[in-house]
């Protein structure tokens, strides 16, 4: 079809009446022509053609269903003939289509590579019960901004364990509050060894994340104190992929591990690492009381506080988790409180 | 058996249409006129069935259309054969004809 027809043509909604237009001019003409006088020639052209509205209903019907499938048909023509063209350059400059190629992965890895971190820390919501009223806090410190070594503890320094008791024991905004420190472990099994995503914790973390054991118990307050028993949760994923669901795994506690055979809520097996040094760790060492005594409001935020690292922990007093949860406490504490 | 017939007479205003537009491009007026000329003004066909079904002919790929100045100087959709079309007007026709001998062999009286 040429250019020019293409501009004559009206819109395909148009298109029927335009022709129908067209029909009945050409008609009355004829009926003129014939001896039948103008007013005469109209009401017998349009007479003739009948219900109008339904002809025309008809013909938009098909017209708009032809022209969608046109458009798909050229669309497909268009990207072929450009897949076509652009092979025929790159066969000519392979080179030049080499770089091209590696040019565009690269792109196309690193968009991808930003917006699973974007979409992971900050599009998604922590996959806990109340993520809204989850706070992570830290100690600002303007007073270190200047300081050429630790400048960057000044807006960030984390909570130890007497920041975490005051914490608990003097805020009224918060309904319970936990204290945790992310890092990794042996887990030492009888036939290898992994290294896995540990967390050290206060026993108030799983009630603040709204999370609950789902075979054996959670920590006894007895175990929530310096020099406790060691004790150790595993996670669901990983006791269904390392002990295949066994649900006798809480009760066996012979094997020697580093990390214990982290039953479910149960004392774990021996460990050879040193116990842990209160003041450092601050973690285990100062969380006495259970935080469900803590005098605040019962629908106020809760706030898990950061706490220091401090030197490697006791494979034993350890709450172990996998690394999902360890990434999701992780994106957590990116949250500026 | 009602709707045969039906798809057999759409099936025939088919091959009318396209055999009208085997001679050339014309509009939609022009194909009714020459069908009503051709059959002594027998064959009159109704601008209700005969837009749709060019509508559906060219859907289907048998006819072509584009709008152009008519011998008044209006504006008006010519309707041409396409290479498709033809094929299956020479098929159609093929069939139309036995099926019409086969119909008068049986309804002609025997001498």
């Amino acid at each position: 079809m040429s250019d020019g027809a293409q501009l004559f043509r009206p819109p395909v909604d148009r298109e029927i009446e335009k022709e129908l237009e067209f029909h009945i001019a050409m008609r009355v003409k004829d009926l003129i022509a014939r001896g039948n006088s103008p007013a005469e020639a109209q009401r017998i052209a349009r007479a003739e053609i009948g219900d109008m509205a339904s002809v025309m209903d008809e013909c938009r019907t098909i017209g708009r269903r032809r022209e969608r499938q046109m458009n798909r048909s050229r669309i497909v023509d268009e990207i072929i003939r450009d897949v076509a063209f652009a092979v025929r350059l790159l066969r000519r400059r392979p080179l030049f289509a080499a770089l091209a190629i590696f040019t565009i992965a690269l792109g196309i890895g690193a968009a991808t590579s930003i917006f699973s971190v974007v979409d992971r820390v900050l599009l998604r919501a922590l996959p806990f019960s109340d993520p809204s009223r989850l706070v992570a806090v830290w100690i600002a410190q303007p007073s270190l901004k200047n300081d050429p070594v630790i400048a960057r503890l000044a807006s960030r320094t984390v909570l130890g364990a007497e920041e975490f008791s005051a914490l608990r024991d003097g805020a009224t905004s918060f309904t319970s509050i936990a204290l945790w420190a992310n890092g990794s472990g042996m887990l030492v099994g009888p036939t290898s060894t992994e290294q896995v995503g540990v967390v050290r914790a206060t026993a108030s973390l799983l009630g603040v994340l709204g999370e609950r054991v789902a075979l054996g118990r959670g920590f006894a307050p007895d175990e929530n104190v310096l020099n406790g028993p060691k004790v150790a949760l595993v996670s669901w994923e990983n006791w269904t992929s390392r002990y295949g669901g066994d649900s006798s795994v809480p009760a066996c506690g012979g094997a020697r591990r580093r990390v214990p055979p982290v039953r479910l809520g149960q004392t774990a097996a021996e460990s050879r690492d040193p116990p842990t040094t209160p003041g450092r760790h601050g973690i285990l060492s100062t969380a006495r009381r259970d935080s469900a005594s803590t005098p605040v409001p019962r629908n106020g935020p809760r706030i898990v506080t950061a706490g220091p690292i401090g030197q490697r922990p006791s494979a034993c007093s350890v709450i172990a988790v996998t690394a999902s949860v360890v990434a999701d406490l992780e994106r957590l504490g990116r949250i500026p409180a | 058996m009602a709707s045969q017939s039906r798809d057999r007479l759409r099936g025939t205003l088919d091959i009318l249409i396209l055999r009208t537009l085997s001679a050339g491009p014309r509009h939609g007026y022009a194909i009714a006129r020459w069908l009503a000329d051709e059959s002594d003004e027998t064959v009159r066909v109704e601008e209700g069935s005969l837009y749709p079904a060019l509508y559906r002919l060219e859907e289907r790929g048998l006819a072509s259309s584009e709008w152009r100045s008519s011998d008044g100087g209006r504006p008006a959709k010519f309707y041409t054969l396409t290479p498709q079309g033809r094929k299956y007007l020479r098929a159609e026709t093929a069939d139309w004809l036995a099926f019409a001998k086969v119909v008068t062999r049986i309804l002609q009286p025997q001498p």
